[in-house]
């Protein structure tokens, strides 16, 4: 039997159709698509580990600033309980009274 | 890659794979393509443009896995490969598509891959060595091998096509 020629055999191969990719391997593959609020539940980030290492570095020196900082004296006059002469007004009219006779 | 990029290449080169992967292997390419989107989600396999295009990329990975299923089910050895010289098959099925299937999927793989990747999907040789990872010289003479297998296994269609015009 004599073999297909160029021309037959390209024929012939293009016959042979194949399927598209069935649907549910999507699915499989990257799962059921999630409603987008999903994700404040679910979701996660990635960080660079130099962006990382940076934060960690500015928040320890945040606390660190923040143990270091004085404490902050309040003003005298917010102070409670305690006797002060910051608010004393002296009396402009002095009345002598003589409570006793000398011998 | 980022999952959407990966969904992306998805859309656009998933038919590909899976026809290459049913010419290849029919009852293992649900996991075949599974297996490539996979390893490319994982960030196993990468994509880099300078070595060539992502279709060429997916089809080398969906070849490499389907070989391994092969070689696994002990369903082909490479010491048949290059002594195999086909028969004309017996024409007996009403469809010419199902036979041409039958002639291709009965090519050793080797051949079999080289000529799917060349007269399906129209890969250029060039692009049919980086999928294959072999040489352009093996990939020719592969492909002329398996043309002419196939020219004597599909012999009794002439008469088949002569009557259809």
């Amino acid at each position: 039997m004599e073999p297909l020629n160029d021309d037959e055999l390209k024929h012939a191969v293009s016959s042979w159709k194949a399927p598209t990719t069935p649907d549910h391997l999507r699915n499989r593959i990257f799962g059921a698509r999630q409603p987008w609020w999903r994700w404040v539940f679910t979701g996660s980030v990635r960080v660079p580990v130099p962006v990382c290492a940076a934060l960690a570095l500015f928040l320890a020196w945040f606390a660190w600033q923040q143990r270091s900082l004085p404490d902050i004296v309040p003003p005298a006059s917010d102070r409670q309980g305690e006797v002060t002469l910051a608010d004393f007004r002296p009396d402009t009219e002095v009345q002598a009274r003589v409570v006793g006779a000398l011998r | 890659m980022t999952r959407a990029e990966v969904e992306a290449a998805f859309d656009a080169h998933s038919d590909a794979v899976y026809r290459f992967a049913w010419r290849m292997a029919p009852e293992a390419a649900d996991d075949i393509v599974q297996d490539v989107f996979l390893r490319l989600l994982r960030g196993d396999v990468r994509f880099d443009a300078a070595r060539g295009s992502m279709r060429g990329l997916l089809l080398g990975v969906a070849r490499n896995l389907a070989l391994q299923r092969l070689r696994a089910a002990s369903r082909w050895s490479a010491i048949d490969e290059e002594q195999f010289v086909a028969d004309p098959m017996p024409f007996d099925t009403l469809d010419i598509g199902d036979f041409v299937g039958r002639a291709v999927r009965a090519l050793p793989p080797l051949q079999r891959e080289v000529f799917v990747l060349a007269e399906y999907e129209e890969l250029s040789l060039e692009e049919i060595s980086r999928a294959v990872d072999a040489g352009v010289g093996a990939v020719k003479a592969r492909l002329h091998r398996a043309r002419e297998n196939l020219r004597r296994m599909l012999a009794p269609l002439r008469t088949s096509m002569n009557r259809a015009g």
